[in-house]
Order: C-alpha cells, then sequence, then structure tokens
C-alpha cells in the first residue's frame, strides 16, 4: 500500500531507525537530515509511544546536521563530517550510527565515503534510511543489517544464549515490558536472553548477539529480515513464532517450541509452564465474580498491527471467551506476508468455530468506515480510535501504536503476566466510567 | 561530477520556484537569527548596529522544521484538513500535537476530537515520478470524507527538492472541491528560523482564504493567538476587552474559517504573542487598513499595563483603559507583594521562544525574582527592547539564541546557580540537572494578564517549595555529555559563518 494514508498508524523509516537505536543503551544516532525530523521524530514516534520520553540522548537532545538550503545546494558531506567529528567529543556514547533522511537521500551526499574517515574506537556505523524508504518497521530492519554488516563479529557459540527479534521498539508501544516477560519467562527455562533493546541491554548484549544459539522472532513478519541476515551471517537458526505471544496456551507453546529446538528437559519445561499457569489462574479466578457480575464477556474489534492481531486476539478468543468481531491489520504487512497471518488467525476458527473477519489497511479513514460496520462492545486500538469508539458506544482501550492517551512505562501485554495486566486495563476500561 | 552539477542546478531552480511563490524567510526579511551566545548587553548593541555576525554551529542537535510550525499553526483551526505532501513520517507531528488539540478542545468546553490529516505518503518512486497525483488524491479524498471549509496544504523538504507544483494542483483541482485549498510553501530546509512558518501559513490564509474584507465590525479586535496559549489565558483577554467594550476574535487556534475570515473585518489586531503575529497584522494593516498593536505580550503587570494603554488609544478609551488598570493593579498588586516575599531573590533562567524569552524577565523583576540567563530559540529586531529593559532590570546577563540545542544549554546550567528553571521545550534537560523547573506556557494553567502574572508566580513557589522530583532524578540519571563539555566554553561550537 503506496497510496495516501489519512492519519497514518506508523512514522517512516528514519524515524524507526532514530528510536530503535535510542533503544540500545549509550548508543547514540546521528541525524543527516532536515531540521525538523528530531522534533517531528520525538512527537511522532517517541511521545506518541505511551508518552514515553526522550531517556539518554533522545529527543531535542540528538544529534543532528539540520540540512538547510545551503547543503540542498550544495550538498551535506562537510557538513557531516564536521558533525560526526563533534558529535564524538562532546557526546558520550559507545557506538555512534549515522543515519542519512530524506534530504540526504535525495541530495546524493556520498555517507558511506565519510563514515568511513572514522574508524577504530568509537565505532562509527551508517544506515541510508531516508524517510521515504519505509516506515518505522523498515528503519528498525535498517538499523539491525547495518550493524550486522558493520559492527558485529563472529564469536564462539554461548550455550543457551537467545536473541528476541520482531518487537519495534516504540512502534510496540509496550516493547519493554513485553521484552522483560520474555525474558522472564525464556530465563525460567535456564536460558542466556539477549532482547537487545531496552533497560540494560547495550553495545555488550549486541557483541554477544553472534553468539546465539537462536533467535527467537516474535512476529509473522517483522524481524525475520534481520534473523535470516544473522543466519546466513553467523550461521545461527531462527525460530518464527507468529505474533507476540499472550496468556497461558501461547508462551506455554513458545516454551516447548524453544525449549524444542535447544533440546530442554521435558520435564523442566513442564514444571516451568505449570507453575505460571496456576499463578495466572490464581489471578482469573479472582477477577472471575467481576465478569460475572458484569457479563463482561465482551465482543471486540481490534485495530492493531500484525503482532497484536494474531497474539491478542488468539488470547481474547480462546482464553477469555471474547467474541471477535473485526480485526483491522494497519503495519502495512507485506504481500507475502500476509497469507500467513491470516492463516495464523484461520487457527482461531479452527480451535473455536468464531472466524474473526480480517482486513489489512493503513488507512485510518478507511478503517473507521470498516468499524462504522462492525459493531463491537470493546474496540481496542490505537489512541487515534476513541472517537470512533465513542461513537459506537463502545469502551475504548489503546493498545497500539499512536497512543497519547496513556502512560507506558514498562506495562506489557505479553506472556504469562501480561494476560494479567490486559485483563485489568480491558476491565478498567469498563468500570473507569462509573 | 554530473550528479553533483545537477544537484546545484536543480538546487538553485527549487530556490527560485519556492521564492517566487511566498513570502522571503525571516533571515532576509528582518534578519532573524538562531545563533549567538554572549551577553546580552553585546547582542543588543550587534543588532541595533546591524552587525551581529551570520553565525553558525559546527555541532547540532536536532530541532523543528518550518513544516511542523506551519502546522502548529492551522492544525487546530475547526472543520479543516491539513495534507502533508510528504513521506509518511512528517505527518507524525500531529500524534504530539494532536494532544494540545484535544485538551484545548475540552477547555474549550467542547468534546474532545481528533484534528484531521492526510499523508500523501510519499516513496521512493514518487521521488523519481512526482508526487503530484497522489496530492490530488489526497485533495479530493478529503473533500469526499469530511466536506471541510478549507483544506490546507503543507510541503515537505521532499516535495520541494523533487519540485512538484503544488500550486498548480490546487488551482487545477479547485473546481472539483467545495473546501477552499490553500497551498503552503513550508519546505522544512528553508529556513533557519521556524517563524518563516507562521508568515507561510499566514500568507497562504490571506491570498486562498480571505477573498473580500466585508462591512468592517466596530468593536472587533483580532487576538492573533498560537495554539500555545492557554483557554484561561484567553479567558482573561477576554475579561479585560469586556471591560472595555470589546469583543474578541480569538484566530487562528481553534478557530472556525469564518473566524479567519472575519479577521479582515476587525477594527484592530493585538498580538498575544508579537513573534507569531509579526506578519499577519502588519499584513492586515496593508491590505485592509486595521491598526495593530505589535510590540509588547501583555504577561506581566507592567506588560499588560501597555498593552492595554495602547490598545485604548486605538480605540480612544484612554480614561476607561486608565481605569481597568487602577482597578486590577488594586485587587492583584497586594497579592503579588505576599508573593514577592517568599520569591525575593530566587535564581532563574528562562529558556523559550522569542516572545516569552523577552516578556517575560519584566514579570520577574515585578515578582522579585533574580534574572541569571535566558535561551531564546530566534533573535530580532522585536526581542531587542525586551532584552533590553532585562539589562536594564537585571544588570548584564548571558544570552543564549539558539534553535533548542540543550547541550549548550547544560553548560550554561552547569556553572550558573540556578533556583528554578522556566521553559518547556528543554525543560526535562534542566531537571536532570537537579533544578526545579515551571512552564512559561500550558494550556492548563494561565499566563497571561493581570492574573497570570499571580498565577505565574504561584507556580513558581510550587515548584520551589518542593524540588524533590529534580533532585532525586538528577541523582539516578546522567545527561549524554562528556565531563570534557562541562569544562569549555558553552559557546565554543558556535563560529562565524
Amino acid at each position: 500500500m503506496s497510496g495516501i494514508i489519512e492519519m497514518p498508524r506508523y512514522s517512516c523509516a528514519l524515524a524507526g531507525s532514530q528510536y530503535t537505536v535510542h533503544a540500545i543503551e549509550h548508543a547514540i544516532p546521528i541525524l543527516h537530515s532536515g531540521p525538523g525530523c528530531a522534533f517531528t521524530n520525538f512527537f511522532g514516534q517517541n511521545f506518541a509511544s505511551g508518552l514515553q520520553g526522550s531517556g539518554y540522548a533522545g529527543g531535542l537532545s540528538v544529534p543532528s546536521t539540520n540540512l538547510y538550503e545551503k547543503q540542498i545546494v550544495f550538498g551535506g558531506e562537510e557538513k557531516l563530517r564536521e558533525q560526526i567529528k563533534n558529535t564524538i567529543d562532546i557526546i558520550n556514547g559507545d557506538l555512534y550510527v549515522v543515519l542519512s533522511g530524506c534530504s540526504a537521500g535525495l541530495i546524493g551526499d556520498d555517507i558511506a565515503a565519510v563514515v568511513r574517515e572514522f574508524k577504530g574506537d568509537p565505532a562509527v556505523i551508517h544506515v541510508e534510511t531516508s524517510g521515504f524508504k519505509g516506515n518505522s518497521y523498515s528503519g528498525y530492519e535498517y538499523v539491525i543489517e547495518a550493524l550486522v554488516k558493520q559492527y558485529l563479529k563472529p564469536g564462539k557459540k554461548i550455550k543457551g544464549l537467545v536473541n528476541i527479534l520482531g518487537v519495534v521498539p516504540y512502534q510496540d508501544v509496550f516493547w519493554n515490558g513485553n521484552l522483560q516477560e520474555i525474558k522472564r519467562v525464556l530465563e525460567r527455562l535456564g536460558l542466556r536472553v539477549n532482547t537487545l533493546f531496552g533497560d540494560g541491554q547495550g553495545i555488550e548484549a549486541w557483541k554477544r548477539a553472534p553468539c546465539a544459539e537462536l533467535n527467537i522472532v516474535l512476529s509473522p513478519w517483522a524481524g525475520q529480515k534481520a534473523a535470516k541476515l544473522l543466519e546466513d551471517s553467523f550461521n545461527i537458526p531462527y525460530l518464527i513464532f507468529p505474533g507476540l505471544p499472550i496468556g497461558v496456551a501461547q508462551t506455554n507453546r513458545l516454551l516447548e517450541e524453544v525449549g524444542t529446538r535447544l533440546k530442554i528437559d521435558k520435564k523442566k519445561i513442564d514444571k516451568v509452564i505449570s507453575s505460571e499457569q496456576k499463578n495466572v489462574y490464581y489471578y482469573f479466578n479472582r477477577v472471575a465474580d467481576a465478569i460475572t457480575q458484569f457479563d463482561m464477556q465482551l465482543t471486540f474489534a481490534q485495530i492493531s498491527d500484525s503482532n497484536y492481531a494474531i497474539g491478542m486476539t488468539k488470547f481474547l478468543v480462546e482464553e477469555l471467551g471474547y467474541i471477535p468481531v473485526v480485526n483491522i491489520i494497519t503495519d502495512n504487512t507485506p504481500p507475502e506476508s500476509q497469507g500467513f497471518v491470516v492463516d495464523e488467525l484461520k487457527t482461531i476458527y479452527i480451535n473455536t468455530g468464531i472466524d474473526p473477519s480480517v482486513y489489512f489497511e493503513t488507512d485510518s479513514g478507511r478503517i473507521w468506515n470498516i468499524i462504522k460496520d462492525n459493531s463491537a462492545q470493546l474496540l481496542l486500538g490505537s489512541s487515534l480510535d476513541k472517537d470512533i469508539a465513542g461513537k459506537m458506544h463502545s469502551f475504548h482501550l489503546g493498545v497500539s501504536f499512536p497512543i497519547t492517551n496513556r502512560v507506558v512505562l514498562d506495562r506489557g501485554y505479553a506472556g504469562y503476566r501480561g494476560a494479567i495486566t490486559l485483563v485489568e486495563d480491558i476491565m478498567g476500561s469498563v468500570v473507569s466510567g462509573l | 561530477m554530473k550528479k553533483r552539477t545537477y544537484r546545484i542546478i536543480g538546487g538553485i531552480i527549487i530556490k527560485q520556484q519556492i521564492e517566487v511563490r511566498t513570502l522571503p524567510i525571516r533571515e532576509n526579511r528582518i534578519g532573524s537569527t538562531i545563533v549567538y551566545g554572549g551577553k546580552a548587553s553585546q547582542m543588543i548593541n550587534e543588532t541595533r548596529k546591524k552587525c551581529l555576525k551570520h553565525a553558525d554551529r559546527t555541532f547540532n542537535q536536532g530541532s523543528a522544521c518550518e513544516e511542523m510550525l506551519a502546522t502548529c499553526t492551522l492544525l487546530t483551526v475547526r472543520d479543516t484538513v491539513s495534507i502533508f505532501h510528504s513521506p509518511v513520517g512528517c505527518s507524525t507531528s500531529t500524534n504530539g500535537l494532536n494532544i494540545f488539540n484535544r485538551f484545548g478542545q475540552l477547555l474549550r468546553e467542547r468534546p474532545a476530537s481528533n484534528a484531521r490529516w492526510i499523508s500523501t505518503n510519499l516513496t521512493e518512486e514518487d521521488t523519481v515520478f512526482g508526487g503530484e497525483a497522489k496530492l490530488k488524491t489526497a485533495i479530493i479524498e478529503s473533500d469526499k470524507r469530511y466536506s471541510p471549509e478549507a483544506i490546507f496544504i503543507l510541503t515537505s523538504c521532499v516535495s520541494g527538492i523533487i519540485g512538484d507544483d503544488i500550486e498548480a494542483i490546487a488551482n487545477s483541482v479547485q473546481p472539483r472541491v467545495k473546501a477552499s485549498i490553500v497551498p503552503i510553501r513550508c519546505e522544512g530546509f528553508r529556513t533557519k528560523v521556524w517563524a518563516t512558518a507562521y508568515d507561510d501559513a499566514f500568507y497562504g490564509v490571506l491570498k486562498y482564504l480571505i477573498h473580500e474584507a466585508g462591512p468592517k465590525q466596530d468593536d472587533l479586535v483580532n487576538i492573533i493567538s498560537p495554539i500555545t496559549i492557554g483557554r484561561s489565558d484567553e479567558i482573561e483577554i477576554e475579561k479585560l476587552l469586556t471591560k472595555l467594550g470589546l469583543k474578541a476574535n480569538i484566530i487562528p487556534a481553534f478557530a472556525t474559517v469564518d473566524q479567519l475570515k472575519a479577521s479582515a473585518q476587525a477594527a484592530a489586531s493585538a498580538s498575544i504573542c508579537p513573534t507569531y503575529s509579526e506578519y499577519y497584522a502588519k499584513t492586515l494593516k496593508d491590505k485592509y487598513g486595521i491598526p495593530y498593536i505589535q510590540d509588547v505580550m501583555p504577561i506581566g503587570i507592567s506588560n499588560t499595563d501597555r498593552w492595554l494603554r495602547q490598545l485604548g488609544a486605538i480605540f480612544g478609551k484612554g480614561e476607561q483603559v486608565e481605569q481597568v488598570i487602577a482597578r486590577e493593579h488594586t485587587t492583584v498588586l497586594p497579592k503579588i507583594e505576599k508573593l514577592k516575599n517568599k520569591l525575593k531573590g530566587k535564581r532563574v533562567y528562562i529558556s523559550g521562544g522569542q516572545s516569552r524569552a523577552a516578556f517575560i524577565p519584566s514579570l520577574l523583576d515585578e515578582l522579585g525574582l533574580k534574572l541569571v540567563g535566558i535561551t531564546t530559540y530566534h533573535h530580532d529586531y522585536q526581542s531587542q527592547e525586551g532584552f533590553g529593559d532585562a539589562v536594564k532590570r537585571f544588570g548584564d546577563f548571558t544570552i543564549n539564541v539558539a534553535n533548542m540545542q540543550p547541550f549548550e544549554q547544560a553548560n550554561i546550567l552547569n556553572k550558573e546557580k540556578v533556583d528554578i528553571y522556566l521553559g518547556n521545550e528543554n525543560a526535562v534537560w534542566a531537571l536532570k540537572q537537579g533544578i526545579p523547573t515551571s512552564t512559561i506556557f500550558n494550556y492548563l494553567f494561565l499566563y497571561i494578564g493581570y492574573n497570570g502574572a499571580l498565577a505565574f508566580g504561584n507556580k513558581i513557589l510550587k515548584a520551589i517549595s518542593n524540588p524533590g522530583f529534580s533532585r532525586n532524578l538528577s541523582a539516578n540519571t546522567s545527561l549524554p555529555y562528556r565531563n570534557s563539555w562541562y569544562d569549555q566554553n558553552a559557546f565554543a561550537y558556535i563560529r562565524g559563518e
């Protein structure tokens, strides 16, 4: 879908790249782009993600060449050279990543040549990520590709080390919490987990990445290019788990699949699964009264990326007994992956006899037209969807990008604990109006 | 080599094409600059003698662009659609601005609803073949989906460089749509001074929306107001105008297209942010003979006095104004006196846009506070008087003209003893340095007029009374700068061009 988009639900390749780099501790992006990209990306990707803020060197502190007319006419290479040198002098970072935006891409600066002049320590790499070259998801892939090709070196395999891919920082608003929960459950199997992004994940985690035994891709498509590249470059096999695992059944399945691939003792897995499952139902046992009292077996419409479309819908239908009305997927899913996404959602029908209708749509105006024909009690979507939820008299919960009416810090919906949080939030959206 | 030659010729063509279709940028029109570091007195002198050097930074941090500020100007106009003729990312500043928009509506006692925008989503292919067909589609879709009163077209770096002819598209599609199409040239690379965006947005409004003035309204005053002016500020202004028998036409933020059109019928224009209204107020005078007050922001006691007296002079209501001022003083000044005792001598740093930076200092003096330094986002003749007045009140101080650039601010704050930081966009960095902060605009609070002065003082007092968060945050986080940076001069990366 390369047509016009009303109120897009992702940003451009540059924004995706920038905030992917910010999600690596002490990695410093250097924007080689127009002056406004920094503020726009701050509002458009960073703050729009549950009001998450600039952190270490994000927001308006990000180094940027700010290309004005002079550079558009005469080129920006000299400006970039000076900017890289001075960034290293002023900003304390472990890795510097030059990200070229639209204007740099169009005027044809030879960025690779300039970056090559900065050899050695600290490392400087570059990513061609002009905004028009893709969206936030592409930006994520471009950064990993650059890290693999320009920065990572092969190393000895580390037993039990796994990398997590497919959760795109800030584009998945709950990325921090989701990654933390995935790490927690996998660590219970005795694994060592590189989430690669988030708290404590800096260049040391990335340097270890080539030593992993397995890459786990938590998405039906995002992160797969990265996984293939890591396989080709460092011989790391990968496992594709279709979507974000939410709830008992899917997280159990994740642990079982990872366990099989890494030959983990079945008994050990079963023990973890049973204790986690017991814990989830300890809480679900306590929410059952509210569910019966208010008759909260809800019908729901969902507007989200394919990760949540699969993971959240499966959980809500198969474990909570909710009734899906419509599932609109907004991440510009590549045509070659759409069949896979649909097949995964069909398993819900196979398991339950209930068939959620699926649309792939990026344009908010058209998304709302679909919603108008598919009334549901609950609307799971972005904060942009609050108005249509109001018109349809649906309860609304922000689960997908952008979210500006909730504050999201370490909250996550993945895994066992995430399912408990999700139930709290959905039921909270119903009773908070009282 | 061929590519480079092509680029230079292409660039010059683009420049010419854009320049014949809109206004000169503020650097050229009124000599605005975004780069200075030093003492205020010296900057004022250099500006006066017109020998302020055209400087540049050899290290830069990110900033805002013309397209984003044009968006800020027009996005909240009711019943309109903004089309971003750009790759998908440029339109996303709206995700943040939509927060302002929704809050603004709630505070105006309307249900919150989304602003409306469409991205033409320019892709790599469009950069080769042009994006004009998509722009056409976007205009027609906007009209079909929402039948808006007006459709704003905002250009971007990409649409500018590839040379799409947006005015021609607008003209060719206009007969097919009901909405007035308003093309706005706001390519991000065009100007270093994002305030140019206000001029270009208002240029579009004047050229494409207001076709004839219509009957004069003798009591109508244009209050030219950006989205950073909160509803409580507007109420304060409306109250003052009512006391003078005048009516406010608050535009363009949250206004209707009809209100924009009515701006040509007003009896006067009054700015509450001179930087913002600089071009619009003057052009309304040139085109429609509407007098304006433009050289003071009504923030603080003496500035508000001055603002009211200028308004009174236009309407021949000098005596009435003096009565209003006397009454307001009687109510507010005793309360200010009490506040002054608590705030006396506290050291303040301000960071903000030109108007706030230039007009808040006198209020600080009225509150008994001590100014130690200012970051202003740009500088030109409009802030000369305000800074001059501040030097008289406080003695010389550090001035930093910067389109954000928080590294310079961090360096300054590391050297100065500051009790309270006043600002918005760069406040978070001061907080991380352990300095309590308070905003200089916010849709939830009052800043303008007499009651604004009081509210502002109380807010500062609140921030100083418990610096717990700034203290704890600074102990547990660090700014990204090397220690060696703090040993250098804060303006070490500024050089003459």
